[in-house]
């Protein structure tokens, strides 16, 4: 990969510039701004995809997939909608494809304790702790499991909602259905939630 | 106000009300209406439970050589031919299983509905019908010859 050390500093890609611009430059062949990109949405990536099927092996994968697909696609890029709409639009695709193929549940048994169970091994182990700890867990895996209970497309619009903020439209035109559609959707995967959470708290 | 269940747009208020992003003035009538409706305030809290608890749902660490591979992919994929790349793309990918699907499909449909036409073709029918009728003719023409047979004088086995 070049770096765009010969561009002149009006030209160099930069924290502050939006997406689009940034991957218009990709477009022109600059490589610094496809790793500025990589870098602002690597993790927010690889965290929804995580959340879609609960699989950290897989999630990588898809993700790694998901800006394949993204640098593949830099020559036909034209910033018609937010780019963020572009990616959530491929990382669903992506997604939804990987959960149809199955491929998620390949690693189910790894599948995952959970991001924060290895750390918590770490933890000292007085008595007290370890039944916090195991409700903690006990608890977090309501939540997961509430949140894989739900049908596909619902979960996706329920985290990109949630975790990603993306407003109605966006993730009605990354989930490729009507406004009206996404919000019927929408609600009926929060009615779920609602059903299964609410005692948590 | 009206209770969210009522509204047009309840579900969207409620939503938009626990996860504060309704506008301060719209936020405080809602306020104001679920302290005087219990099923409006119930609505509210199990909504906030359901935000809360997601907040716990955090997703892993990337990978520290998450960076690394994918760069060697992209190199990879650089190399290939270009029909190649195509072909290992999601829209490739998405309608080549349909097709498939949609292909064998046809061809079990073409099975069962040619085939039992092509048992009915009338030429094959009349073929059939000749060969009965030639048969039964055949019949006739050896019934007809031994009644002749009989018919015919018989040689005077008697004395002359």
């Amino acid at each position: 990969m070049e770096v765009a050390g010969f561009l002149p500093s009006y030209a160099r890609p930069n924290d502050m510039e939006p997406d689009a611009q940034l991957m218009l430059r990709v477009r022109d062949g600059d490589e610094t701004s496809f790793a500025l990109l990589l870098d602002r949405h690597r993790r927010p990536v690889v965290h929804f995809l995580y959340r879609m099927v609960q699989n950290q092996a897989v999630s990588e994968e898809l993700a790694q997939e998901v800006f394949l697909r993204i640098y593949r696609s830099r020559e036909r890029y034209e910033p018609t909608a937010k780019f963020t709409t572009w990616l959530y639009r491929i990382c669903t695709h992506v997604a939804l494809n990987s959960i149809r193929d199955g491929k998620s549940e390949k690693g189910q048994k790894s599948l995952d304790k959970g991001p924060l169970e290895g750390r918590e091994v770490q933890v000292e182990d007085s008595r007290p702790n370890t039944e916090q700890d195991m409700l903690r867990q006990s608890r977090l895996q309501e939540i997961r499991q509430a949140v894989q209970s739900l049908p596909e497309k619902q979960r996706a619009a329920v985290l990109m909602h949630k975790y990603e903020e993306l407003d109605y439209a966006q993730i009605a035109k990354a989930l490729e259905c009507s406004e009206s559609a996404l919000k019927s959707l929408l609600f009926r995967a929060y009615e779920t939630l609602r059903g299964r959470l609410a005692h948590l708290v | 106000m009206n209770c969210f269940t009522d509204h047009e747009n309840g579900m969207e208020i409620l939503l938009d009300y626990c996860s504060g992003t309704l506008p301060a003035e719209k936020s405080e009538r809602v306020a104001m209406h679920a302290r005087q409706c219990p099923e409006c305030q119930r609505l509210i809290d199990a909504q906030r439970a359901v935000f809360t608890s997601l907040e716990e749902f955090v997703g892993p660490d990337v990978s520290d050589d998450f960076d690394r591979r994918l760069y060697t992919r992209i190199a990879q994929d650089n190399q290939q031919p270009a029909w190649k790349r195509w072909l290992g793309q999601g829209d490739f990918m998405q309608w080549w299983k349909p097709t498939l699907a949609g292909g064998f499909a046809a061809a079990v449909l073409a099975v069962v509905l040619i085939v039992p036409v092509r048992r009915e073709t009338p030429t094959e029918d009349a073929g059939r019908k000749q060969t009965r009728i030639e048969h039964v003719d055949m019949e006739q023409v050896e019934q007809a010859l031994e009644d002749l047979d009989l018919l015919a004088p018989q040689p005077s086995s008697g004395p002359m």
